[in-house]
């Protein structure tokens, strides 16, 4: 079967080229913002009326292969007007196409109301890009706009709830998604127990999420992966912005080292909720404290025509103090945060051959040490990955581009390191267990036009996974006595797992406005997040494959129909979805509360699988006073395990029968604008405790089927109002008011049982109790730009 | 074979719970939303020990989210069953008694049949026209070799106590409980007290006599080692998960039940222990 399908590729190969032999040039150049000069990624170069054309790439660069003569291009790109040049080409020639945004240039140009979509002509399915300037138009929380939160309103996926750090995707856990800053993976996407997201939405350029076929230059997760990529600074301009908000204020600036050669872009953020700690804290019994920093810093160079290089790094930290007030009787302290440099250099070698190579390392560390007298616990939990991947892009012709590349990483993971120090010794509770592991990955894909209408994309990606010594394997009896120990050397594989994942989306265009489009994706993932409960946490903990854990695989299909009405500018989708994983994990009964410390790391898990199915409904509004969309999905999401009811297939715990996400953004005037979403979701799934018996003098509860009742339904309206108080080519001030959770809506993040009372003095009472973290929250923020 | 064990409670629920507890405490309000049917059976918790009278406390099941008066909590108690136990040979029926030093204090005992080492006992309910009944065996006791302790590294005055065994030839199930004299009022199961011999049968065992405190110099430590039936290993296995798990209301529970009372819920288990004491110094 795969030897069959990769010869039907070669075949392809050959015999697009021969038939298109005929006289052929290259049009190449960069798609830029006409002012910022940022290069403008994903923008469509299309030859009008046709399906040629080439999406630019992260340096805005394009590559066409047309035929001599005459030809009418159409440059496009979301929020800016679209751009119109006619041709005749004659040799290869190099265009450069600077496009103004809508709002640079509303007064002057009329928006065009019959842009054409990219959703339909694509042969993406289930991808989603935002770039800045929608995600800014989202109601802002505490003056901040966050590109997690946005996503989160895309159809499909949805919040794993508020005081959660992560989104599931397609009934996906939230460790299946890979989120990527300028190709570098990283572990933690959140500040502040996920109220906000790590991406400083002025360091970046654009989010793409990716949740349904996944092109076989990415992997390594099953649900998704959000691809973020930063902003180079302005090569020909110095700039100045920011935001100053009531709790967090942030800077950004950029601009040329050395003019067209050289720029730099640093943006930094932090909140200054602990400025007002003393008042906070006066006259308390308990001290609190809390902050959040991050800094993003890009150098570009343009080290000739041909090469780009980037340096980009990303550092960011959370705060947390609880102590009583004079700290002498406890204390706890909680700092986690992620460290990311990454270099990458683009080069062109020629019209049909481009290459990126980068390489990177992340650093995710979370550290918590609490404090009871003399007695300090230490206990830490570290990720050190370092990545490298080369890609070859291949322009045959305007009908097919061949990528492909290899990418490696290593990945140093500290599950759980743990000591105590008293005054006058220290010593270690556990082991200090460095699990190391090397993820590699080949892969090839082929974006091929057959004809006018049916457009393939194929791919295949091979994955192969080792864990590496040093490892010991404890062997120990039923009652937890260690009766054997397995040792491995320092980079002896101990376990070794390859997996080939088939990537396949084919579209076929019906007529201009609407095409239909279907996919196929299987992945392997090699890390796991154990949960410590329904909850996500920092201080969950990734663990690597092994012996015991195996791989977590999935397999998606998907077909979608994309349907545009150029009258009213609207993009309208349905997409509809099965996947099915295997080896998801989940920790067993009872090994929460004692854990033994000489078991191995991967030995407190129940593994099993998982179902997902849902339809996704679409439909977005892309130009004129009002732009924003709507989003419906209607999905079930099962998980089994053998361990559990006999593995019978129960509600996961964020299935949701119902998601619903609108956005909203209404241009009043040049002056004002408003947004508005709303989002509503069925409740999580929880298994409740049905009755309680006594038993030589302890309480024994009986529980209810897994997952079988529901919290209650989450919803929420956030508003925003922006006022732009001064616009001008060299100045830009605006005031933001938002206001979060407008209603005031308790929504449970969980549900804790309080027992008043107890047996032995004959009184019970039981009060079920929700604890929400976040009501009504107004902010205000002032955002200026020069 | 190493047998040095520590337990911790789990450092990544401790975290949790301050992390929630701490920015929760201002923002809990009652929640409204579908709660399970309470059900209601009928529970048994009695037990036979080798050369003591059985005794056994009837109780009913509540549903989690019923609040419980002490009217209500009266009801629960089990008054007015017909008790009886056979050991195969006499029947007899059981005496109600009644201690207010215990909770609940009403329980059933027998006035003339003792628990025999290899006798199975039979215990019947009678109670509002429905039957209940268990059976169980009093095992063969099994003596404790030797008690000895280990100071921890760090703390000399403290330490651990472990205990040496021959296990018999064959199938075994025990359960272990200590008591520190002057300090507990009754024997305390260990963690993870109830275990098998499995893969060391016929082998001498030693085994951690695991308390969540240290043991410390001055203490006198009475041990009870019980030799138990097949279903009570089942049982306790079960009962220890659900208490571990109760401690942490963020901990996954599943629905089984484990009992071995035919028409309803609990545990009916016969016995035979051997004690010894330890005083360390």
């Amino acid at each position: 079967m795969k030897i069959r399908f990769l010869s039907l590729v070669i075949l392809l190969l050959i015999n697009l080229n021969s038939i298109y032999a005929q006289v052929q040039f290259r049009l190449e150049g960069h798609v830029r913002d006409s002012i910022s000069k940022e290069s403008l990624i994903g923008a469509l170069v299309q030859v009008k009326g046709t399906a040629i054309g080439a999406v630019c790439d992260k340096n805005g660069y394009y590559s066409i292969i047309l035929s001599k003569g005459k030809h009418v291009l159409e440059v496009s790109y979301l929020g800016y007007s679209k751009k119109v040049l006619e041709i005749d080409l004659e040799r290869n020639r190099v265009i450069d196409f600077l496009l103004s945004s809508y709002a640079q240039k509303l007064a002057a140009v009329s928006v065009v109301a019959d842009e054409k979509g990219k959703n339909v002509e694509n042969n993406e399915i289930g991808v989603h890009h935002l770039n800045m300037k929608e995600i800014k138009q989202i109601p802002q929380v505490l003056g901040e706009s966050d590109p997690v939160k946005a996503i989160q309103l895309l159809p499909g996926i949805q919040s794993a709830g508020e005081g959660n750090t992560g989104y599931h995707v397609r009934g996906g856990s939230i460790d299946q998604n890979l989120i990527l800053i300028d190709d570098v993976p990283i572990y933690n996407a959140s500040h502040l127990f996920g109220f906000f997201s790590i991406f400083n939405s002025n360091a970046i350029n654009e989010v793409s999420i990716i949740k349904g076929s996944m092109p076989a230059n990415y992997g390594g997760r099953l649900a998704s992966v959000l691809d973020i990529s930063t902003k180079a600074g302005d090569f020909n301009k110095y700039h100045f912005y920011g935001g100053i908000g009531l709790l967090s204020s942030n800077l950004t600036m950029e601009g040329p080292i050395k003019k067209n050669v050289c720029s730099f872009i640093v943006s930094a953020r932090r909140t200054y909720i602990d400025a007002f700690k003393k008042v906070i804290n006066q006259n308390q019994r308990f001290y609190q404290n809390y902050y959040f920093y991050d800094v993003n810093a890009k150098l570009a160079f343009r080290l000739s025509k041909k090469d780009y290089l980037f340096l980009t790094t990303y550092s960011g930290s959370d705060v947390f103090e609880y102590n009583d007030a004079e700290k002498n009787y406890f204390t706890n302290n909680i700092k986690w945060g992620t460290e990311l440099l990454s270099l990458k250099w683009a080069h062109h070698f020629n019209e049909k051959l481009n290459l990126d190579i980068s390489t990177g390392v992340s650093d995710y560390n979370m550290d918590f040490s609490s404090g009871l007298f003399s007695y300090n616990l230490l206990f830490s939990s570290k990720i050190k990955d370092y990545s490298s991947r080369i890609q070859v892009t291949h322009t045959f012709s305007e009908r097919q581009e061949l990528k492909y590349g290899l990418e490696n990483i290593y990945h140093g993971i500290s599950p759980q390191n743990i000591s105590l120090t008293t005054t006058n010794s220290e010593f270690d509770l556990d082991r200090k267990s460095l699990l190391n592991s090397l993820e590699s990955a080949a892969y090839i894909c082929d974006e091929i036009k057959l004809n006018s209408r049916l457009n393939f994309n194929v791919g295949m990606r091979f994955s192969l996974f080792q864990q590496l010594g040093p490892f010991d394997r404890y062997v120990a009896n039923e009652y937890h006595n260690n009766i054997d120990t397995i040792s491995y050397s320092r980079n002896e594989v101990v376990q070794r797992y390859q997996y080939p994942e088939p990537r396949i989306a084919i579209r076929y265009l019906i007529n201009k406005k609407s095409s239909f489009k279907i996919g196929f994706t299987q992945n392997a993932q090699y890390i796991h997040l154990a949960p410590v409960s329904s909850v996500s946490l920092p201080t969950d903990i990734w663990i690597p494959s092994s012996s015991i854990v195996k791989p977590q695989l999935g397999t998606q299909y998907a077909v979608g129909y994309f349907l545009n009405f150029d009258k009213f500018s609207l993009e309208t989708s349905v997409e509809a979805y099965y996947k099915n994983m295997k080896n998801v994990i989940e920790y067993k009964e009872g090994v929460l509360s004692l854990q033994r410390l000489n078991d191995n790391y991967d030995q407190n898990f129940f593994i099993g699988r998982g179902e997902s199915f849902g339809t996704e409904f679409f439909i977005r509004k892309t130009a004129g006073k009002i732009t924003g969309w709507l989003s419906y999905t209607l999905s079930k999401t099962t998980r089994s395990f053998d361990e559990i009811e006999g593995g019978r297939y129960f509600y996961a715990k964020h299935d949701r029968r119902h998601d619903i996400s609108v956005s909203n953004n209404v241009k009043i005037n040049e002056k004002w604008s408003a947004s508005a979403i709303f989002v509503y979701a069925t409740g999580n799934a929880i298994t409740l405790p049905v009755s309680r018996y006594l038993i030589q003098g302890n309480i024994i509860n009986q529980y209810s089927k897994r997952n079988a009742y529901r919290m209650p339904d989450y919803h929420r309206l956030d508003l925003s109002i922006t006022y732009t108080y001064r616009k001008t080519e060299r100045w830009e001030s605006e005031w933001n008011f938002s206001v979060y959770n407008v209603y005031n809506r308790k929504n449970p993040q969980y549900i804790i049982f309080s027992t008043n009372g107890d047996l032995e003095n004959y009184s019970l009472n039981v009060n079920i109790k929700q604890v929400s973290i976040f009501s009504i929250l107004p902010s205000l923020s002032w955002r200026f730009k020069f | 074979m190493t047998t040095k064990r520590y337990y911790i409670i789990n450092r990544r629920l401790i975290l949790f719970l301050i992390l929630l507890g701490s920015i929760s405490i201002s923002c809990q309000q009652e929640a409204e939303f579908d709660i399970p049917e309470p059900k209601q059976d009928l529970v048994v918790d009695g037990w036979i020990e080798k050369g003591e009278y059985a005794k056994i406390f009837l109780t009913k099941s509540s549903g989690y989210f019923e609040n419980l008066d002490s009217a209500q909590m009266v009801a629960l108690m089990v008054r007015y069953a017909k008790v009886s136990l056979s050991d195969g040979v006499n029947t007899e029926i059981l005496t109600l008694r009644r201690d207010d030093n215990l909770f609940p204090p009403f329980y059933y005992q027998s006035t003339e049949i003792k628990g025999e080492v290899g006798k199975n006992y039979q215990m019947t309910v009678e109670l509002s026209g429905k039957m209940y009944s268990a059976k169980t065996t009093i095992p063969t006791p099994v003596e404790i070799d030797s008690l000895f302790f280990v100071p921890s590294r760090d703390f000399p005055d403290k330490g651990f106590l472990y205990m040496k065994f021959r296990d018999p030839v064959g199938e075994n199930y025990y359960r272990l409980y200590t008591k520190k004299l002057g300090k507990d009022e009754d024997y305390r199961p260990t963690n993870f007290s109830t275990f098998n011999d499995g893969s060391n049968d016929g082998k001498e065992m030693t085994i951690e006599l695991s308390r969540s405190s240290y043991f410390e110099k001055g203490d006198s430590v009475m041990v009870r080692f019980a030799s138990i039936d097949k279903d009570s290993y089942d049982f306790w296995r079960y009962a220890d998960s659900k208490i571990y798990s109760s401690l942490n209301p963020f901990a996954i529970s599943s629905n089984e039940t484990v009992t071995n009372i035919v028409g309803g819920i609990g545990i009916w288990s016969g016995f035979a222990a051997s004690y010894r004491l330890i005083v360390i110094e």
